[in-house]
């Protein structure tokens, strides 16, 4: 957890104030609040760090970013789903999970 | 041995800066790794690339290395090592937390909570339901991204008494703006509260919603799964022996538990509907000795050896 400060040095002179503060403007990061400031989880560094590269060091314009951000986004929730998915199958009893595997295979 | 930083971005020696980077902006788009979730070959080739560029972006470095120079022990400057990300240490793609605890924010369907028992709303989720797409005329992807940016998300930690029983929270938002807040009985850790037009007004777009995220305290006697709440209660040697009434604390107040002769430690007891709404508390018993042994104990333990020695352990040799 590290506040909008801590992600600014972490970041050397990679970016500053103005430009972090345009990425969650644009929607592109959503580090959760409290009443003094932002609060930044791992992920949303994490998050920040990618932007950082393919919008400034690889250039890519904003309108681009928000699609790449949005399929990304969609092919992560997806994944999410599926793999709940695949713990609720996992907790059924054996042949149950084998008749799902068939029918996943070869839908009647 | 790596390979020279040249080959790498497949540029020559008489590349020009501008084509150095053109060449790495190419390579990297391709090999992100945060581009390619589930190709585990492209994180080393995206770090050879990074490493080669950030080598060659250094004119210093460049000239060096052009040079045939050697570093001070004896190798060639260009190391091939990927400095630390400016995060620093071991680099962390957005991909190594994309599905963490956290991540649903990011998501389309952000703030909606999955009820793991309705698979419905998992597979609603899962194949698009509809949404609200805006004007028309306007990209989905321009919509939901201002509408999005409308949104504003708030942690909010709570302590556990809260959470279990439910609470109302003043809350004050950045702007100044104070409001009232009622935390649902059982609300659980991680669990998003909209506040519906509490978010942000952008010009043409709808107010935006704002998220609560909860994080829910720990308690020193209680925990905690789903809707049951489990503590340890310390007996003595003699309520163990003899049984009796004991008080235990449950988030409901003390509830009077009745210990039966010869209970063990471990042994569960189930207070039906002491847990959090229809829930049930978990009480186990733990047989606590007294702090100090006296000769009394002693004599009374001594005596009844003698003719009732039993072997616990022989027991759990026999079941394994």
């Amino acid at each position: 957890m590290k506040r909008m400060n801590d992600v600014l040095d972490s970041f050397g002179q990679f970016i500053d104030q103005h430009e972090l503060e345009d990425f969650i403007a644009r929607g592109w990061i959503c580090p959760l609040r409290d009443e003094t400031d932002y609060i930044f989880e791992d992920i949303d560094i994490a998050r920040t760090h990618l932007i950082c590269e393919l919008h400034i060091e690889m250039k890519i314009e904003a309108d681009t970013m928000n699609i790449i951000l949005s399929l990304l986004d969609q092919l992560y929730e997806r994944k999410s789903y599926l793999e709940q998915i695949i713990k609720a199958i996992e907790t059924q009893p054996e042949d149950i999970r084998n008749a799902i595997i068939r029918n996943a295979k070869d839908p009647a | 041995m790596n390979k020279n930083p040249y080959d790498i971005l497949g540029v020559k020696k008489t590349s020009s800066d501008d084509e150095i980077k053109s060449a790495y902006r190419k390579l990297a788009k391709k090999h992100h790794p945060d581009l390619n979730p589930d190709n585990k070959a492209d994180d080393e080739k995206f770090k050879d690339i990074s490493a080669a560029y950030d080598f060659l972006k250094d004119k210093e470095k460049r000239a060096a290395f052009d040079r045939g120079e050697i570093d001070a022990d004896g190798q060639p400057q260009w190391g091939g090592t990927h400095p630390a990300g400016a995060g620093g240490g071991e680099r962390q793609y957005y991909r190594d937390f994309a599905q963490s605890p956290g991540a649903e924010r990011y998501y389309h369907s952000s703030g909606a909570q999955i009820d793991p028992e309705d698979l419905e709303s998992i597979f609603g989720s899962m194949f698009g339901q509809k949404q609200s797409r805006g004007q028309s005329g306007e990209g989905f992807e321009d919509v939901f991204r201002q509408q999005q940016r409308a949104d504003v998300h708030y942690r909010l930690d709570i302590d556990f008494m809260d959470a279990a029983l439910g609470a109302e929270k003043q809350i004050t938002m950045p702007d100044g703006k104070s409001l009232k807040m009622k935390i649902p009985e059982g609300v659980k850790n991680g669990q998003k509260l909209r506040l519906k037009g509490k978010g942000q007004k952008l010009p043409d777009r709808q107010q935006g919603d704002a998220y609560i995220e909860i994080h829910v305290g720990t308690h020193k006697d209680f925990t905690r799964k789903g809707t049951n709440i489990y503590s340890v209660v310390p007996i003595t040697i003699y309520e163990a022996t003899l049984g009796g009434t004991v008080d235990v604390k449950t988030i409901h107040g003390v509830a009077k538990v009745n210990i039966p002769k010869g209970t063990d430690s471990g042994k569960k007891f189930k207070l039906k509907g002491k847990g959090i709404k229809n829930g049930h508390h978990y009480v186990d018993v733990q047989i606590v000795m007294p702090e100090t042994i006296d000769k009394d104990l002693e004599d009374l333990m001594k005596k009844w050896k003698k003719d009732h020695a039993y072997n616990p352990r022989k027991k759990k040799e026999a079941a394994s």
